[in-house]
């Protein structure tokens, strides 16, 4: 799995490019919690390259989703395949973290 | 159709589970399922091998795991999955509370849930000293 951070101008974006599951998720959340401590709190995850997510993955997000909540942030989920939303939507991910077909969606949701 | 069971045995290590996952991804490939449905049938057997392999107790070295996957009918799956460790029947995981919000909700048992709410049926067993999880699913839906 393949993280890049990109930071724009009042928020970040997060693309992950792979599977998100149990092989890959301390890597995706230290990356996260690493991006957060440094102040970055308003994040779009861009999934349009993540093919995979399992509850391992979902458990990363979540707990993204509680430390940039935590400092006042947002985040949001950008371009996830049919699968990856399916899921979120069967765990009742979608009714706490927003998201989104497009990034610019995804971007207006999280900016301040 | 894969009419007699096809087998991959598994040591207790977390390598084990992208094996089993290409291996489901093959035979799901194989007999024609959706890309969704492939995705689905290797979520739940990463969520149900993780469970064996994190629950099972450290000194248990002689945990034995497999896999048989079969397709008992056209465009229907078998996936049992066996596990000589302590009794265990994950299907009765309660439920996790979803509509919780995220503060307060609790993570564990959503992977089991996943595995009920994804499988058109689903069966345990204790039978010979293992635990048998039989996950039964269409694969053109």
């Amino acid at each position: 799995l393949e993280v890049t951070i990109v930071q724009k101008d009042g928020y970040s974006v997060v693309s992950l490019a792979g599977r998100l599951d149990i092989l890959t998720f301390q890597q995706v959340g230290e990356n996260l919690t690493k991006v957060i401590s440094e102040g970055q709190i308003r994040l779009v995850l861009d999934a349009g390259d993540l093919a995979y997510v399992s509850s391992a993955g979902l458990r990363v997000i979540l707990q993204a989703r509680k430390a940039v909540k935590a400092a006042g942030g947002a985040i949001a989920i950008a371009r996830a395949n049919d699968f990856v939303l399916d899921v979120m939507n069967t765990t009742g991910f979608t009714s706490i973290i927003p998201t989104f077909a497009t990034l610019e969606e995804a971007e207006g949701a999280v900016k301040a | 159709m894969v009419a007699v069971p096809d087998v991959l045995q598994l040591d207790r290590e977390l390598a084990a589970v992208p094996r089993a996952l290409s291996w489901i991804a093959d035979h799901a490939g194989d007999c024609g399922a959706l890309p969704k449905v492939c995705s689905i049938l290797e979520m739940v057997v990463e969520e149900v091998l993780t469970n064996i392999i994190s629950y099972a107790r450290p000194e248990d070295d002689s945990l034995e795991i497999a896999i048989y996957w079969s397709e008992p009918t056209p465009g229907t799956v078998r996936i049992e999955i066996h596990d000589s460790g302590d009794e265990f029947n994950p299907l009765e995981v309660p439920d996790p509370d979803l509509s919780l919000d995220a503060e307060e909700r609790e993570i564990g048992g959503l992977g089991i849930h996943l595995v009920r709410r994804y499988m058109d049926h689903c069966e345990y067993e204790r039978r010979s000293g293992r635990n048998i999880l039989a996950l039964v699913r269409r694969i053109h839906a």
